[in-house]
């Protein structure tokens, strides 16, 4: 190995190890896949109980530390239960049992009639899409179910739990459009354990924020690894998880100590917003659980959020930060934009698929609000976040088209340059985040022109 | 190993892992989700694909599917290969 290793290729080495045992699924036949995957499954006695041993601790530290609300405590407890039920089952039962935990988990977590109109609209929406009719007619069925429900969903007044709302879009307004992405290029009528798996997911319940899972990325990623690996993997973002929820904790008690009234200095004004931009911990802490959660049962699915703190550049903290987010953007408006628009040249094609993808996030950022909340939100604030970050990656974009990335940073090494990259990077997204949490830009102002009003 | 993986090992760790050993390229490393290949890097190895062996490339051929491990990439180039 050489002695020149970036974080690219320390990531290689990591993953070629992890990888020694699993062959390619594609060229295998779908029984020899099943046989592979089942193989990956063998339960070992020793390793169990490690794994066991250390979700048993994590509960006690989910426990003490009062992690989130009263509800996820009772998931871990669901969720570890399932897995030591579920490890032991043969392989043919092992997804079966995970979609009926996910579904039961529903009539747990929600009111009885909330969890049943939640399967019965889940399993309507699977008969659309199963309709004896083109998919161009199929897609227009469930367009037109999903503008009939967020009418419902806007006019109220419906004898409809309140948790439903949130938790069907927390479900389905996003996972919808990949899951309709992935169908339009697919041979064949859709199958219902595959829906039923990718859309009720046990933690969806408790958690409104969720990862936008790819469809098939987790269909390939099941059983993909020995489920050891797996699981282990899983139970190390959940430590990672609970590490930056209680962090997070420590910075949501920090940053209501420094009202946005009580700003008297550069100093306190600058810790407010770093404060504020930390907040995101807990974002990223529950995504960390969330699929370290669903890695417990085989889904080996890669990272939500990658040492985001440590971008050197805006287009790598849009790499790093929210990273399901960014496929998502990537599958469904970055490339066909690109492969669309390629032929009139690289770097208007370029320009104008990530002009898209910052415009459609901030649409649907709008749109995640208006499922969760019932009111859509298009504030001053967003529109400057998303607008400035946009025109920032952009222009990464076009100088890492001139100039090629610096490939290889000796490890170890003191790198004044990239030191300074990831501070000045830290320092301007600190600066946007502060925006886009304000109520509104008047308020920023007069935030960041607190002398003025003291 | 075959012509077109062996094409594909040498881009890959030319443009994109220099100073990596080639024996740590496996036709089984994830690329897209470990983070190796990111949406950029992803376009210029489609281009890359395509010039070199004379395929094209759809959008919703670009995902993780085909495009995250060499063994994937040269199974999609036979592919689009033998259906021309």
């Amino acid at each position: 190995m050489s002695g020149i290793v970036n974080s690219s290729a320390s990531r290689l080495l990591s993953f070629s190890a992890a990888t020694a045992a699993v062959g390619s699924l594609r060229p295998a036949t779908a029984g020899t896949a099943a046989d592979a995957r089942a193989e990956r499954a063998a339960p070992q006695a020793t390793k169990f109980l490690l794994l066991l041993f250390q979700l048993g601790l994590l509960l006690l530290v989910f426990h003490f530390f009062r992690l989130e609300q009263r509800p996820f405590f009772w998931l871990a407890c669901l969720a570890f239960g399932g897995f030591a039920a579920h490890y032991w089952l043969p392989f043919r039962l092992k997804e079966p049992f995970w979609i009926l935990l996910s579904l039961a988990g529903a009539f747990v977590f929600l009111e009885p009639l909330g969890a049943f109109l939640l399967l019965a609209t889940g399993l309507a929406l699977f008969a659309l899409l199963c309709a004896p009719v083109g998919f161009g007619w199929r897609l227009g069925l469930v367009v037109a179910a999903a503008l009939a429900l967020m009418l419902l969903r806007a006019i109220g007044g419906l004898p409809v739990p309140a948790t439903f709302w949130a938790v069907f879009g927390a479900i389905f307004m996003f996972r919808m459009i990949v899951y309709l992405y992935d169908l339009s290029h697919a041979a064949g009528k859709p199958s219902l354990r595959e829906y039923l798996s990718y859309f009720f997911l046990l933690p969806n319940y408790c958690f409104l924020l969720f990862p936008v899972i790819d469809f098939r990325t987790m269909r390939r990623s099941y059983y993909e690894k020995d489920i050891h690996e797996t699981a282990q993997t899983g139970i190390a973002w959940m430590v990672r998880g609970a590490v930056q929820l209680i962090l997070y904790r420590l910075v949501y008690h920090f940053n209501g100590k420094l009202l946005a009234d009580q700003i008297e200095s550069f100093a306190s004004l600058a810790t407010l917003m770093v404060a504020t931009y930390l907040l995101y911990l807990r974002v990223s802490g529950q995504f960390h659980i969330i699929v370290g959660m669903l890695h417990l049962f085989g889904y080996n699915l890669p990272e939500t959020n990658r040492r985001y703190l440590l971008a050197a550049s805006l287009t790598d903290f849009w790499r790093r930060i929210n990273i399901y987010w960014k496929d998502f953007m990537v599958k469904v408006v970055y490339f066909p934009a690109y492969f669309r628009l390629r032929k009139r040249g690289e770097a208007l094609a370029q320009v104008a698929a990530t002009a898209m993808v910052f415009l459609v996030t901030w649409f649907l950022h709008g749109y995640q609000q208006f499922w969760l909340s019932g009111k859509f939100q298009f504030r001053s604030t967003d529109a400057v976040f998303w607008g400035v970050l946009g025109l920032l990656v952009i222009g990464n974009v076009l100088y890492e088209l001139k100039h090629r990335r610096p490939a290889a940073r000796a490890e170890g090494r003191l790198d004044i340059s990239h030191a300074l990259d990831v501070a000045g990077t830290f320092v301007l997204i600190t600066f946007l985040w502060s925006i886009w949490n304000a109520p509104s830009l008047g308020e920023w102002l007069d935030l960041v022109t607190w002398w003025k009003i003291g | 190993m075959s012509d077109v993986k062996q094409k594909l090992h040498n881009f890959i760790l030319t443009e994109f892992l220099p100073g990596e050993s080639p024996g740590n390229l496996r036709d089984d490393t994830p690329l897209r989700t470990s983070g190796i290949l990111d949406s950029l890097a992803t376009l210029r190895l489609v281009s890359f694909v395509e010039e070199q062996f004379g395929i094209a490339v759809e959008a919703h051929e670009a995902g993780v599917e085909n495009f995250d491990r060499i063994a994937d990439i040269a199974a999609f180039v036979a592919a689009k290969q033998a259906a021309r």
